[in-house]
């Protein structure tokens, strides 16, 4: 499964990929934001984690772009934030996110939800 | 009315200055008369009764002291105002920047240590790699291999720790940027000059895209907690 990971931490970037490998998941592209991502989300990517903040273009901003472009509607998008408040869920629910992880997170977390996410898609 | 009491002088001068408009006023009227070329009796009458009304003001020759003794308090006050701006620009400058610029600093450090610790778990896993490879077939040691990679993989995970506490630092950072904004607003307003920074503004690792919110506390009950609104909220939107 191709996976796009996207956050404007370098390091943040690492562990996620670092735990995708952990749990098989070897083939993975990066952005460093919203806007990098969208020109990077291809066809080919079947799952997109993504921070929610971010600079040029947030990752709420993101999926909101994703969710309108008919290649991409349909993408199952996880969001990996420290943002828990009920406004941001809503808001996150309502732009199309599909999943939804707290930092720091497990890689077994990571694994759980996204195999809970791709299996709904 | 007295002029040499120890109250401030502002109070004599306002006091003063309002009997000095009382005397003015049948000057000025004497004045306007006198050039529309009024009778003599009448400017003789006007004259009696600006006699009369200087006559009631014997402390008018009090008024320049008590300017000057006004002007001195002023002076004063001015200079104690100097003192409070060049205080708030010290604390503005020299404690919010550098307070601001240490921030930084500490955000950077932790950024470049912990970049340093990822480099290092990644070769230890290349180095397990290449044993795991030596003893494939050893079920001991492959036990082994794969506990220590968990260990470590577990370990690159909470390395997370990095990105919460920059996030942390920022939203200090932008709290600092906040006040400083506020700070020096107060002291342009001292005399309208604009002030300018004494040090670096050293904001360099703290600027960008933060939760100023961002917390380690209570991740297990948070991530219930969204995943039961996340659901709840999922089921009513697809409604």
């Amino acid at each position: 499964m191709k996976c796009l990971v996207v956050d404007d931490s370098a390091t943040m970037r690492r562990i996620v990929v670092n735990a995708l490998k952990s749990i098989g998941m070897t083939d993975v592209v990066e952005a460093g934001d919203g806007s990098q991502a969208l020109q990077a989300c291809d066809p080919s990517v079947e799952l997109v984690i993504t921070d929610w903040n971010m600079p040029v273009m947030d990752g709420l901003g993101l999926v909101k772009a994703l969710r309108a472009n008919a290649a991409t509607a349909k993408t199952p998008v996880l969001m990996v934030t420290t943002r828990s408040v009920q406004e941001d869920i809503i808001q996150a629910v309502e732009a199309g996110v599909t999943g939804y992880i707290l930092k720091p997170f497990t890689p077994q977390i990571l694994k759980d939800k996204i195999s809970q996410i791709t299996a709904v898609a | 009315m007295s002029v040499s009491g120890d109250g401030p002088a502002g109070s004599d001068l306002r006091t003063l200055a309002i009997e000095f408009q009382g005397t003015m006023d049948p000057v000025d009227q004497l004045v306007s008369e006198v050039n529309i070329g009024a009778e003599a009796h009448t400017l003789r009458g006007r004259l009696v009764e600006l006699a009369r009304v200087l006559g009631r003001r014997p402390d008018l020759t009090a008024l320049p002291g008590i300017v000057l003794r006004a002007y001195s308090e002023v002076t004063d006050a001015l200079g104690g105002i100097q003192q409070g701006r060049e205080a708030i620009r010290h604390v503005t400058f020299e404690r919010l920047q550098k307070g601001h610029a240490k921030l930084s600093q500490v955000a950077h450090v932790t950024e470049s240590a912990t970049l340093e610790l990822m480099n290092g778990i990644d070769r230890s896993l290349g180095l397990i790699d290449q044993l795991a490879a030596v003893v494939p077939d050893h079920p001991t040691a492959a036990t082994a291999i794969d506990s220590l990679r968990d260990e470590l993989n577990e370990f690159f995970g909470h390395l997370q720790f990095q990105d919460i506490t920059a996030q942390q630092l920022a939203g200090v950072g932008g709290l600092l940027e906040d006040i400083e904004t506020r700070v020096q607003s107060v002291v342009t307003r001292f005399d309208g000059r604009a002030v300018t920074a004494a040090v670096g503004d050293g904001k360099g690792q703290l600027t960008g895209a933060y939760n100023a919110d961002a917390t380690f506390d209570r991740i297990s009950a948070r991530q219930a907690a969204i995943d039961a609104a996340f659901t709840r909220t999922g089921a009513q939107a697809s409604r």
